[in-house]
C-alpha cells in the first residue's frame, strides 16, 4: 500500500511481508549455524562422525562415511596377523568404479584383476601385524557400497560422496 | 550435463545465502563486506570449473550463468509477487526526521550509517537535515533531503 505524501516518501510498503521477511533470515541463519556444526563434525566429509571402522576375524577396514568429490581421502586395511607371507586385498569391482586409487602405502608386489575384483598383493611376516593405506578418490556422487576382502576375510563398506 | 548442474547449483547457492543474509551484506559499507565479495569469488572458481579448464567447460558456464540470471528476470517481471520474495521491499527507516530505531535494529544499520550516507550523498551535516531515509532492496540507503541541497 503506498504511503501518502504527507507521511512519508511514496514507497510500497507491507509490513506483514516484511515481518516474514525477517522471520525467513532469522530461520536462514539457524540453518547456517546447523550446516556449519554439521561440518565441523564430519557430515560432510573428514571430521569424527565420518570416520568408521569394520572388522571381522583379526582383519578391520578404517574408511570415512562421507567424502566429497574430488577430495583424496584414505581406506586403512589392518591384519592382526598375517596368514603367510602374502597379505591379497581384493577391491570389489563396483567399488573401484567409483572410485580411483591413487596411491598404496607400501605398494604390492602385484595388481591384477580377479573374479572378486582388483587383487593386490603384499609382502608380509607371517604372524605379524600389517597395515596397508589405499589413497582413493572418487569422481562420482552418490552413495557407493562395497565390499573388500583381506586374506579372504569379506568386509562391507559404505561411502556417500558429496557432489 | 555436470557443468550446467554445477554452475546452476553454485548460482543458487550462493545467491541463497546472501539473500539470507540480510540486505546490508551486499552493500559493501565495511572492510569486512568487501573481503567477503572478494574472497566469495575464489571459493567458488574452483568449484565451477572442477578439473576442466577447456574453452568449452567456460563458454557453456557462462552461458549457464547468464541464461539463469535471464530466465529469473523474466519471471520476475511476468510474476510480480516474486519480485519481493527475491529481493525485499524498500523499508522507510527514518520518517520526517523520526528514526524508526525497531527496523534499524533488525535491519543491523544505526545512525551512524545512515549518517555517513547522508555526507556522502548529499553533504548533508545532521541528522535533523534529514527528512526520510528508505533502505532499498540492494541495501543502499537513499536519503531524502529536509531542504534543498545546498552547494
Amino acid at each position: 500500500m503506498p504511503e501518502s505524501t504527507e507521511s512519508g516518501p511514496q514507497i510500497t510498503e507491507d509490513e506483514a511481508f516484511q515481518r516474514k521477511d525477517w522471520a525467513a533470515q532469522r530461520i536462514g541463519w539457524i540453518v547456517f549455524a546447523i550446516v556449519l556444526l554439521s561440518a565441523a563434525l564430519g557430515v560432510f566429509g573428514g571430521g569424527p562422525l565420518s570416520r568408521a571402522s569394520t572388522g571381522a576375524d583379526g582383519a578391520q577396514v578404517q574408511y570415512e562415511r562421507f567424502v566429497r568429490r574430488e577430495k583424496p581421502f584414505e581406506l586403512v586395511v589392518r591384519l592382526d596377523a598375517a596368514k603367510s607371507e602374502t597379505v591379497a586385498v581384493e577391491i570389489a569391482s563396483r567399488v573401484l568404479r567409483a572410485v580411483s586409487v591413487e596411491g598404496i602405502t607400501p605398494a604390492p608386489e602385484s595388481e591384477r584383476s580377479g573374479e572378486n575384483g582388483g587383487r593386490f598383493e603384499f609382502a608380509a611376516t607371517p604372524g605379524a601385524p600389517a597395515m596397508l593405506k589405499f589413497r582413493l578418490q572418487s569422481s562420482n556422487p552418490g552413495l557407493h557400497a562395497g565390499t573388500i576382502r583381506v586374506d579372504g576375510v569379506p568386509l562391507s563398506f559404505s561411502t556417500f560422496v558429496y557432489p | 550435463m555436470d557443468m550446467i548442474v554445477r554452475g546452476a547449483g553454485i548460482y543458487a547457492v550462493v545467491w541463497l545465502c546472501f539473500r539470507l543474509a540480510g540486505r546490508r551484506t551486499m552493500a559493501e559499507m565495511t572492510t569486512f563486506d568487501f573481503v567477503l565479495l572478494l574472497i566469495c569469488g575464489e571459493a567458488t572458481q574452483q568449484a565451477l570449473l572442477g578439473d576442466d579448464f577447456s574453452l568449452t567447460n567456460a563458454a557453456i558456464l557462462v552461458l549457464t550463468l547468464v541464461s539463469m540470471d535471464g530466465a529469473l528476470t523474466a519471471l520476475r517481471v511476468r510474476f510480480h509477487g516474486l519480485e519481493r520474495v527475491m529481493e525485499g521491499l524498500p523499508l522507510v527507516l527514518i520518517r520526517d526526521g523520526k528514526m524508526l530505531h525497531d527496523r534499524m535494529a533488525k535491519e543491523r544499520i544505526d545512525q551512524e550509517d545512515i549518517l555517513h550516507e547522508a555526507r556522502s550523498a548529499h553533504g548533508l551535516e545532521r541528522l535533523e537535515d534529514i527528512k526520510h531515509a528508505v533502505l532499498e532492496p540492494s541495501g543502499g540507503i537513499s536519503i531524502i533531503p529536509r531542504r534543498a541541497a545546498t552547494s
